[in-house]
């Protein structure tokens, strides 16, 4: 390396240092939000440069005279060799859901520090790692699913646990996910009218689409866009107008109109209503990432919250448990999260023209991914502490008045005033902003105010607002949508081995009772969720986070399987080390959440004091039956998980002796022609 | 900082008569490819000063982020299949038609949404 990269490298990764020990050691006094970018960012760029093109040279020893699947199995649809900058962009679109933006927002109860040196180390040493060597291994496959890889590379056990475990993640993800969206529209017409309303935007687009303008679907979504704008404005006036009542409906009715709404659209074409608003929640997301960034730099806000909250000790009132490990399974998307391991052995691997490209895409896309997440932890510490405490407690912890919210979120040390709260309502175009657990409305507030900052003041908050809550909720329900018709293509699979007609994705019989099967199973989440009174996100939200890390602790193991095959021990550490500390916490966190005797952590113990109240009432009996189920959920995660962590590593055992079979099954070696037509 | 030299003496101004001021002293600095002390130290305006190289500097630019629009208006394509359609058109050698965009986006739809989105 030259003399003067060399010294550029060193004062990087100086500047790293210093900004992170600025944000660790600063203590007692509010920090620019800038120390957390310049953080987040020069330790993203030596860990790619150093760490991620370490991995590519000595491991995975990518070459470029390899012709990739996308070159050799180049079909014109899913194979086709795409320009990397356009791969990275559409991995990246593929991969951000609302998990890096509310999980930071969550975990921002813990002060702003470990939440920020999770999702920066995680992202560097476990998230980008998995990602890229989950997408080496599909593509030197042919582009083949993690499951698939499981099966060949682990065994069947480990294929057919992948499979299972994906489907409880999803029922569990689209529950939470729901139950995000119900509480940031619960009482507020406002925002109910402006997701409405997207609704006929999406249906008028599909129709577009598909009769009036075919194939112009950047056009279309223009279109759809300043629709949804008129929306927002819309909404305003709906909440000022004698409409307003009805559009201001409570948690059950929310609750109850998305499940009926996931179940209709997941049986409509998809042509009419998913299709048309993933194009539109795609575009969105995009540019509020952007803006969102931009809004950071331009504003640079000072973070309220401390770098440690007296909640590290467990008795947070957003999500009950210490620090560790629960703010580590609270921010997976970010940091880990193994459903990108899904994409990573999905669309991604068809694109790629160059096998080097796969740094870029893989380890690029989750550094990126996990900025995100800094920029909505930022967006959530720099908020007063006392509002974001406000907003995010549920009123079984801080009472069901302003009154009694406030002098108990006063009384923990983070002051705040009902006038304060009042105020901060009004100008959001709110009646009330105590109580919205969930993370949304926070996110939203905190989006709001940078943008408000960075121009118009108050006077656009309200707008500014909206416009975030329409954009989280756009692609929620994209999410619960899409991850409806898929559970229901799951399980016709599985069910297509009992009896051959349900399988059959065009009977009809089979697609409506598989379609409400999946719905029923998340929608009983949901429900379990809006009925709980110490808000669902506290059960709900650690429970995904469990699944979801313990889906990468699959795709961990899958990933040091194949790079034990590869080059024996020698490099093993580099997978085992991020599959350790998820094993760790989220075993940790899965027992803590069975049998913790804390009843507001542990599932069995919050069972035990319900029936020891002796109240016997249907909805108290419902609430011991659903601490018990979350209880089986959780225990049954950690069963699967356990039996591919022993299947693997009775498998790595016998490579390392010698008894096992090490040989890798990659596709054959195919000298690429790309380059010398390049040439 | 090195200081500028006074009209009367400035040797710009005796090399090229009819420019005065900062375009004498650019044409001086130009012609002679000087760096002694008449050039001047603060940055002479683009349009006076080296105006080639300002305006190759300025193209360069602007076909930069020409580049990076064509690159983001690319991606928006990718993304809302466009692109898949147009490779769809030339790999069946047809002409649009909406019965083509229909035929093309079934297919990619069924393969899209058998895979679950992210969280």
């Amino acid at each position: 390396m030259p003399f003067f990269q060399r010294v550029i490298w060193i004062a990087l990764a100086c500047c790293a240092a210093i900004c992170l020990g600025a944000i660790a050691f600063s203590r007692g006094e509010h920090i620019n939000s800038l120390w957390l970018v310049a953080a987040a960012a020069c330790t993203y760029l030596v860990g790619y440069r150093f760490y991620g093109k370490f991995i590519a040279a000595r491991v995975m020893a990518l070459d470029d005279k390899r012709a990739t699947p996308a070159e050799r199995l180049d079909n014109g649809h899913d194979f086709v060799p795409t320009n990397k900058w356009i791969a990275f962009g559409h991995h990246f679109a593929a991969i951000a859901g609302p998990g890096p933006l509310v999980g930071p927002v969550v975990a921002a109860q813990f002060g702003y520090l470990p939440g920020t040196l999770w999702i920066i180390a995680g992202a560097v040493l476990g998230g980008a790692v998995q990602d890229f060597v989950i997408l080496f291994a599909s593509m030197r496959r042919d582009g083949k699913s993690l499951g698939q890889m499981a099966r060949e590379e682990i065994g069947k056990v480990g294929g057919f646990i992948a499979l299972v475990t994906v489907l409880m993640i999803m029922i569990v993800l689209l529950a939470v996910v729901a139950l995000v969206v119900v509480n940031a529209l619960v009482g507020s017409p406002w925002g109910t009218f402006t997701i409405a309303a997207t609704m006929p935007v999406a249906l008028f687009m599909g129709l577009y689409l598909r009769y009036w303008r075919p194939g112009k679907v950047l056009e279309c979504s223009a279109i759809g866009f300043l629709l949804v704008l008129a929306s927002v404005f819309g909404g305003q006036w709906i909440a000022g107008s004698p409409y307003a009542p009805t559009f201001t409906l409570s948690a059950m009715t929310l609750a109850i109109a998305i499940i009926i709404y996931g179940f209709l659209a997941s049986a409509l074409p998809v042509w009419l209503l998913l299709a048309p608003r993933d194009y539109l929640s795609t575009f969105v997301k995009l540019g509020v990432i952007g803006m969102l960034a931009i809004g950071i730099f331009v504003v640079r806000p000072d973070l309220q919250m401390p770098a440690l909250s007296r909640f590290v000790d467990g008795t947070g009132p957003v999500l009950a448990g210490k620090v560790f490990p629960f703010c580590f399974i609270t921010i997976a998307c970010g940091a880990v999260s193994g459903f990108h391991a899904l994409i990573s052995s999905g669309t991604t691997p068809k694109m790629i023209s160059r096998e080097t490209d796969a740094t870029q895409i893989g380890y690029g896309s989750m550094l990126l991914e996990s900025f995100v997440a800094i920029m909505a932890m930022i967006a959530a510490c720099s908020l007063d502490p006392g509002v974001y405490f406000a907003v995010n407690s549920p009123a079984g912890i801080v009472g069901k008045t302003a009154e009694a919210a406030v002098k108990t979120i006063t009384g923990w040390g983070f002051p705040v005033t009902v006038q304060q709260m009042a105020d901060m309502a009004h100008h959001a175009g709110e009646v009330t902003l105590f109580g919205r657990t969930g993370g949304a409305p926070s996110l939203a507030l905190g989006m709001a105010h940078i943008f408000a900052r960075g121009g118009g003041g108050d006077a656009v908050l309200g707008f500014w607002y909206h416009f975030a809550i329409m954009f989280e909720a756009l692609f929620i329900l994209t999410i619960i949508d899409a991850g409806t018709r898929v559970g229901r293509f799951m399980l016709q699979d599985l069910l297509g081995h009992v009896w051959k007609p349900l399988g059959r994705t065009s009977w009809m019989p089979g697609v409506i009772g598989a379609s409400a099967f999946v719905v029923i199973g998340w929608g009983y989440f949901l429900i379990q969720g809006v009925r709980d009174p110490l808000g669902g996100i506290n059960s709900l939200w650690p429970l995904f986070g469990i699944a979801n890390q313990l889906l990468a602790a699959i795709a961990l193991s899958l990933a040091t399987t194949i790079i034990l095959k590869m080059h024996g021990p020698k490099f093993m550490w580099i997978t085992c080390v991020p599959l350790v500390w998820l094993v760790l916490v989220t075993f940790t966190a899965a027992y803590e959440k069975i049998w913790s005797p804390a009843p507001r952590i542990g599932f069995l113990a919050q069972a035990a004091q319900l029936e020891a109240t002796g109240a016997a009432t249907a909805a108290v009996r419902a609430q011991i039956f659903n601490n018990q189920l979350d209880a089986v959920v959780c225990g049954a995660f950690m069963l699967l998980v356990a039996i591919i962590l022993l299947d693997s590593l009775r498998l790595w055992f016998g490579i390392i002796r010698g008894t096992a079979e090490s040989r890798v099954s990659e596709s054959p070696f195919v000298p690429t022609q790309l380059n010398a037509e390049e040439a | 900082m090195r200081p500028l030299v006074s009209q009367s003496e400035d040797p710009a101004a005796i090399a090229f008569p009819g420019a005065t001021g900062h375009a004498a002293i650019a044409a001086f600095c130009h012609s002679a490819h000087d760096n002694s002390e008449v050039c001047p130290p603060v940055p002479v305006p683009c349009q006076v000063a080296q105006a080639s190289a300002c305006g190759v500097e300025r193209s360069s630019t602007i076909s930069r982020l020409k580049k990076v629009a064509e690159g983001v208006l690319e991606l928006l394509r990718e993304i809302g299949d466009e692109n898949a359609y147009a490779r769809h058109l030339s790999a069946h050698a047809v002409a649009h038609s909406p019965a083509e965009w229909r035929k093309c986006s079934e297919e990619r739809f069924r393969a899209k949404y058998q895979k679950a989105k992210c969280c």
